[in-house]
């Protein structure tokens, strides 16, 4: 792999359509094997909940009083990484920031398919998933309602909300890149899905105004959800009572914190993505260092939200708080509060020089330690403030399971799973936008202007 | 009649009414019809009785629970009990709030003799044991009658016969000391924790053998030497209840605890004096000394007074302090406490003064408790337990079965292998017999050995009674039949005797009540005396005689008043450890060992379960290269343990203690699970003193092989600011506690509040008076159907227990204080718990308690984080009840499914039932008339429920005393219905 990015580098418009369409060319055997492995680890997963459902939640690693564990960590993450996908379609789209062109399409299909995992876990998490049903406002003869009050039912309102307007702004997106595959497409059976599936789409004038306008509406409808979700995600923790929840900061902390593991993300799965579909000349480095720029801002939100907690905790003089945040950086779990503060707020500094910006080896192994330290960020407020609440006596630790390992690992696979059908069957990069931002050819075939 | 035809049966009759129009009321009939049309074609064979009590008994109605009052056998201190059946099942057991002893309480074993009732490890019917050619031996069922002429064959042999049972009194003894003489047996009585030397003491030096009745509740000062009686000793609900009448009182009880191991007793003195092992004496002669000279023993001749005086003569607070490693003020003060103290009382028993020294240092506190006076003041002659074990007697029997001599050995009612010492050679002595006999309910040590088990019923099954002192004869009635083919001992022996006279045991003991009602002078006709006794559960008359001390005994001056040597025979290196085994209310003597209830509940000292552990001060382990929870090796000439060590400052440098009862290699599945050895095992050989002496010997420590988690469900000991549980320091020549600023303030609430028309149930919690015993834990888990969930998932932090002892450690070493809070659903007024649950699975209802339904509850858990008490309980897997455990189940509360949330319900069962009665007879519930099954079970009556909107309950006035607090309520507005009232000490 080429450590050092060219930019600005010309392309043309037939190159596009062409290096983008041969991604949904018959699949190598490479694309096989992941999409075997993706799929095995999803199976184990679901074997590892079977177990759970069958033997009860004891399998788990959770225990009292720490009763919210991995699941909802893998929750929160999930949630987290589905937030930068709509980021940089919508709020990127209204900001009008070209450099989300090439990687939009790609992030939207993460946060789709994140948002389906972590719509999971949830389920996972219950005691009895068979009722879990009981969360949705449904009318029933028992005139039986949810409790309005409860953070849970604003997550169920939040995040289902938030994957119905991520799937079809996704799918708007999506529209004129299959008309495009459906005009190329070689076999009956495509030219017939991405013909129903294009809408009719044929490019003119008057459908792409209006398709402009449906995307623009979209894109406003889906940028407060943006903001919506993880607070409100957020809100699980903050209106909660327990010292190291109970903060005013979660949702912006929440918020930004999605933002920059989902982007994180974004890079951990477009740069194998160019590399085997030779995007390199539509995904460039003036993209990643875009991108980098963004987890700058971010790492520096969040590790001033790190900060502020340690010195609210300090400032309320609330023994409960104080002693959490003594608890965090010296006690049982310190592994990971040290993990996360490395992963998020030291290793993304490198990032401020450009050289690292630029580097792809060192972008993806960064984009994976950051995520890895969002992980963790959520492995210590839910954790660590579990572990020590108000009641010494009842202070406790927490069991690892293989469960809940085989279930996070599972996760991966399910992800993956639909990423990698999504890459073969649709277009992973927005064709028609990537046309939109490229110079218009010349007519002498020269575009040096 | 096949499943078609029914169908074409039921659906003809209804289609021919279906033109008239049919009304509800005429289908049910039409289908009842139908029904019985479809069960008149069944075949005679499947005849069966669907509804069982429809004619049978008039006491047995469905639904309805019976009560009977009857007696605890767990232990001698004779404690009346009430056993609640439901449809013939006895599902709780309760103290009887009208008998003399407990007055209500009742200690955890109590409680927990349900789960020896509902054993599943118990023997179902007689055995007996068969070899193969192999050489392989199995117990192989028997009947009755061949069982009965096995025994008649043992009784004709040539050898010798013997019986060894535990204590005994009533009807029984005289049926088996009958017995035995009849069949020249020779009857030994054994029970490894009595008080004989208390008993010889008392004797000695008042004049009357036996333990005298204690007034704890007159007492200013108590000097206690090792007695731990708020967990074991003797008759500890008793007790607790006279303690805790005292220290709720104006004139608290001062107590001053002299032992080497903190025990729970300790933890609830005022002042702890950690004295060296074996070194008591010389702190009681010192005590002695500075009384006399302080003016004190003008009560005794003159005589008795020069003896005292050259008896002390050696004596000083610097020697005892010395020897002891007590500081010399603590000594100085003790002095001055007692000598100022109006009515005091001193005493001296327990595990931790058992050594063989132990009557000299009986002696001594007699001695001081006569020079103070205490004698028909705090010292109750009159009722006097006369125990009966005979140490000496048991040993010279074994060891004349060493030589061959006997050839019969029965045994009941006690597990001498388990519980003798190894030492003793017991068990060579018992390969040497031609028939063992046992009659014991569980395959313990002992019956496993037998060649043949006759079980007996449990004290829940059988008639028999017990007579614990004078005045008090306490009638034991079954409270159902016999789960197991089992036959009461008494019946057992009637059998064997061949007696015409007596059809059964119950006319046996009913002629031997004729002769008590004789003595006692009643004058009713016997069935109208028998009758209100049974009803009672036993007589109990009011008359007392007083009895005062009478001449001393002048052997006592000779006795050996020195510091307690060990036996070091063989040990692998120079050690002045001492073991001291002690007992629990976990496992007692070991009799209580394969109840899970027990196991379960966390010790109420260390919060360990499920275990067995050597507790060991921080400056031994360190010198000895032993850290919390490792596996510590203890050992001596005869024998090792290897168990984990808990490490703790509440231990004297020289001691290792270890809990007695654990370690069982037969028994049961429960009690085999906690391994690591056998206490009993490492006694040295005894000089057959008259009991076990159970501080005997040093022992060696040193790191055993691998590690181990000791299940501890405490997170933490230290509370810090928290205010947890709070302590207020009694103020000297003060007749209120302390200072006059304080109670619970309701602060101002910024929304409108809920209301509670009718009631608002409420708790109070007198932390003063809770001894941390646990009695109420187990009690929990009885009425509400609480699973037991087992070591390993115990030790993941999953236990179901509705209700904790939280116990803090406060304050330095020197100046301990430890806590106790029970802490159970407080039922906030305004509960965290309730908005974050997204189904209302939990809610607040109209009575001031927060709510939960299980058949809603999704499992989120979300409640249970939220919980600031961490009360609530998550059914993380489904819990057996293996087979009859699950017939004590309650049947009126709910068994839980895995993956609900559940927590403590203020026993709402017991709430809707008081309420329903009070209903029909138009009236409101009246204050104490709901009782949660913890509230009734405390021996102290630290807890008290009631409703809160009743100003004049008695929940109502506890919760506005100047010493409440509502636990965390002041940080976070939970506004709890629980009000705790603070911990009252004295200075240390």
């Amino acid at each position: 792999m080429s450590t050092e990015i060219k930019t600005n580098e010309e392309v043309g418009y037939s190159e596009v359509s062409d290096t983008v369409l041969k991604m949904l060319e018959p699949p190598t055997a490479g694309w096989y094997v992941q999409l075997f492995i993706c799929i095995a680890l999803a199976i184990m997963g679901f074997g590892c909940w079977v177990v759970q459902v069958l033997y009860g939640m004891g399998v788990a690693g959770i225990a009292h009083p720490i009763m919210w564990g991995v699941y909802i960590t893998n929750f929160v993450f999930w949630v987290g990484i589905a937030h930068s996908g709509t980021l940089i379609s919508a709020v990127l789209y209204l900001f009008r920031a070209k450099f989300r062109q090439p990687i939009y399409r790609l992030a939207e299909a993460m946060t789709v398919f994140a948002v389906m995992t972590a719509g999971l876990f949830p389920i996972i998490h219950v005691g009895r998933p068979w009722v879990a049903y009981w969360l949705m406002p449904y009318p029933n003869e028992r005139a039986l309602w949810p409790n309005f009050r409860s953070p849970l039912l604003w997550d169920v309102f939040a995040v289902s909300t938030y994957f119905t307007v991520s799937s079809l702004f996704f799918y708007i997106g999506l529209v004129p890149d299959i008309a495009t595959a459906r005009d190329k497409a070689k076999t009956k059976l495509r030219k017939l899905v991405y013909g129903i599936t294009s809408l009719g789409w044929t490019g003119s004038a008057r459908q792409y105004k209006n398709y402009v306008a449906a995307y623009l509406i979209f894109a406003s409808i889906a940028t407060p959800l943006v903001i919506s979700v993880h607070s409100v995600v957020s809100w699980d923790f903050a209106v909660g009572i327990v010292p190291g929840w109970h903060a005013t900061i979660f949702p912006p902390y929440f918020v930004a914190g999605a933002i920059f593991s989902g982007v994180a993300m974004v890079i951990t799965l477009i740069i194998p993505l160019r590399k085997v579909f030779k995007l390199e000349r539509i995904v460039t480095g003036v993209h990643f260092d875009a991108m980098c720029k963004l987890i700058l801002l971010t790492s520096g939100v969040v590790t001033y939200a790190y900060v502020t907690e340690f010195y609210v905790a300090w400032f309320s003089n609330n023994m409960f708080e104080r002693f959490q945040f003594w608890f965090r950086p010296f006690g049982e779990f310190k592994p990971a509060f040290w993990g996360m503060v490395f992963c998020n707020c030291i290793a993304p500094l490198t990032l401020w020089y450009k050289p690292f910006r630029t580097n792809i080896a060192y972008l993806f192994c960064i984009s994976i330690v950051i995520n890895i330290g969002m992980w963790l960020e959520r492995f210590n407020i839910i954790f660590t403030s579990l572990a020590r609440d108000f009641i010494p006596a009842a202070w406790g630790g927490y069991n690892f399971s293989w469960v809940e390992a085989g279930i996070t690992v599972g996760a991966f696979g399910w992800f993956g799973m639909w990423m990698t059908l999504f890459i073969k069957f649709f277009p992973a990069v927005a064709i028609m936008e990537v046309k939109e931002v490229i110079p218009a050819p010349r007519r002498d075939g020269n575009s040096d202007h | 009649m096949t499943k078609k035809e029914k169908k074409k049966n039921s659906l003809a009759i209804i289609g021919q009414e279906k033109s008239d129009n049919i009304e509800r009321r005429d289908f049910l009939k039409i289908l009842g019809g139908a029904t019985a049309a479809t069960l008149a074609g069944c075949s005679d064979s499947n005849k069966q009785s669907v509804l069982p009590f429809v004619k049978g008994d008039k006491e047995q109605i469905p639904g309805v629970a019976v009560w009977y009052n009857s007696t605890c056998t767990q232990c001698d201190a004779g404690c009346g009990i009430m056993v609640r059946t439901r449809e013939g099942r006895a599902v709780k057991i309760e103290g009887n709030k009208n008998h003399p002893i407990n007055r209500g309480g009742l200690c955890a074993i109590g409680h927990s003799s349900l789960q020896d009732h509902y054993d599943p490890d118990r023997i179902r019917q007689p055995l007996v044991k068969e070899t193969n050619k192999n050489g392989e031996s199995t117990f192989k069922p028997i009947s009755w009658e061949k069982a009965f002429k096995k025994i008649e064959k043992g009784l004709k042999a040539k050898g010798k016969k013997a019986f060894i049972t535990g204590e005994i009194s009533g009807a029984k003894e005289t049926l088996i000391k009958q017995w035995t003489e009849s069949n020249s047996v020779d009857h030994s009585i054994y029970s490894p924790l009595s008080a004989i030397n208390l008993a010889k003491a008392s004797e000695l030096v008042y004049g009357t053998y036996g333990v005298p009745d204690y007034k704890f509740d007159q007492a200013e000062v108590v000097l206690n030497f090792g007695a731990d009686f708020l967990e074991t000793w003797i008759s500890p609900c008793g007790y607790a209840k006279d303690w805790a009448k005292s220290r709720k009182g104006h004139k608290p009880v001062r107590v001053i605890q002299v032992e080497p191991r903190l025990s729970l007793t300790g933890a609830n003195a005022d002042t702890w004096l950690n004295c060296n092992p074996g070194s008591e004496s010389e702190v009681a002669i010192a005590i002695l000394k500075e009384l006399l000279a302080k003016g004190h023993g003008k009560n005794v001749s003159t005589e008795l007074a020069a003896q005292l005086r050259d008896l002390t003569s050696n004596a000083s607070i610097e020697k005892a302090s010395k020897i002891s490693g007590i500081k010399k003020e603590k000594i100085a003060s003790t002095v001055k406490y007692l000598s100022k103290a109006k009515k005091s009382l001193v005493l001296a028993g327990g595990t931790s003064v058992s050594s063989e020294k132990e009557l000299s240092l009986q002696v001594l506190s007699a001695l001081i408790n006569l020079v103070l006076g205490n004698v028909g003041k705090t010292i109750d002659l009159s009722k006097v337990r006369t125990p009966k074990s005979s140490l000496k007697n048991t040993l010279s029997l074994v060891s004349e079965m060493n030589k061959g001599d006997y050839e019969v050995l029965f045994v009941d009612n006690s597990n001498p292998l388990f519980s003798l010492p190894s030492s003793s050679k017991f068990s060579f002595a018992i390969k040497k017999l031609s028939l063992l006999v046992s009659f014991s309910s569980h395959l313990d040590e002992t019956s496993k050995e037998a060649d043949l088990i006759l079980p007996s019923s449990t004290s829940l099954e059988s008639w028999s009674d017990t007579i614990p002192f004078e005045g008090v004869h306490n009638l034991v009635q079954p409270t159902m039949t016999p789960i197991f083919d089992t036959k009461n001992i008494g019946d057992i022996l009637l059998a064997l005797t061949k007696d015409s006279k007596h059809e059964d045991f119950l006319s046996y003991l009913k002629e031997s009540w004729k002769a008590i009602q004789t003595k006692v002078g009643n004058h009713d006709s016997f069935e109208k005396f028998w009758e209100e006794s049974v009803e009672r559960g036993g007589y109990f008359s009011e008359k007392t005689k007083t009895v005062s001390a009478k001449n001393i005994d002048s052997n006592i001056f000779s006795l050996d008043f020195a510091k307690t040597s060990f036996n070091k025979k063989k040990l692998e290196k120079k050690s002045d450890l001492v073991l001291m085994p002690y007992s629990s209310v976990k496992t007692f003597d070991g009799r209580a060992a394969n109840r899970p209830w027990l196991q379960e509940m966390p010790d109420p000292m260390t919060q360990a379960s499920w275990d067995t552990w050597a507790e060991i001060h921080p400056e031994t382990a360190e010198k000895n290269g032993i850290k919390q929870g490792d596996i510590v090796q203890v050992r001596n000439y005869y024998g090792e343990l290897n168990i984990p060590a808990y490490v703790t400052e509440y231990v004297n440098r020289d001691v290792v203690a270890v809990p007695i009862g654990n370690g069982h290699t037969e028994f049961g599945r429960y009690a085999k699970s906690v391994a690591g050895g056998n206490v009993y095992d490492l006694l040295p050989e005894q000089d057959a003193n008259s009991s076990l002496s159970l501080l005997a010997s040093n022992v060696t420590i040193s790191k055993g092989l691998g590690a181990t988690q000791l299940v501890n469900v405490q997170g933490s000991d230290d509370q810090g600011k928290r205010e947890i549980g709070k302590t207020r320091e009694i103020k000297e020549h003060d007749d209120s506690h302390g200072d006059h600023h304080g109670g619970h303030h309701e602060p101002k609430q910024m929304y409108k509040q809920r209301e509670h028309p009718l009631y608002r149930w409420g708790m109070a919690v007198d932390l003063a008076a809770c001894t941390g015993c646990s009695a109420c834990v187990t009690a929990c888990y009885s009425e509400n159907n609480i699973p037991t969930v087992g070591k390993e998932v115990m030790n993941q932090g999953r236990e179901m227990s509705w209700l904790r002892i939280e116990r803090y450690h406060d304050g330095s070493s020197e100046d301990l204080q430890v806590s106790f809070v029970p802490m159970m659903c407080q039922h906030c007024n305004s509960a965290p718990c309730e908005p974050v649950c997204p189904v209302y699975a939990t809610y607040h209802n109209e009575e001031g308690l927060n709510v939960m339904v299980y058949n809603r509850c999704v499992g989120t858990r979300y409640c249970g984080n939220n919980c600031v008490y961490k009360v609530r309980r998550f059914n993380w897997f489904e819990f057996e009840f293996p087979e009859p455990l699950d017939m004590q189940l309650n049947p009126d509360v709910m068994k839980r499914t895995a993956g609900v949330m559940e927590k403590c319900s203020f026993c709402v069962q017991r709430i809707a039932e008081a309420k329903d009665k009070a209903k029909d007879d138009g009236r409101l519930v009246a204050d104490g008339e709901v009782q949660p099954a913890c509230v009734q079970s405390c021996p102290t009556e630290a807890l008290v429920f009631g409703d809160l909107n009743d100003p004049n309950s008695a929940v109502s006035k506890m919760s506005k005393d100047d010493r409440g607090y509502k636990i965390l309520d002041h940080h976070l507005n939970t506004q709890p219905a629980v009000t705790y009232l603070d911990n009252l000490k004295y200075k240390a």
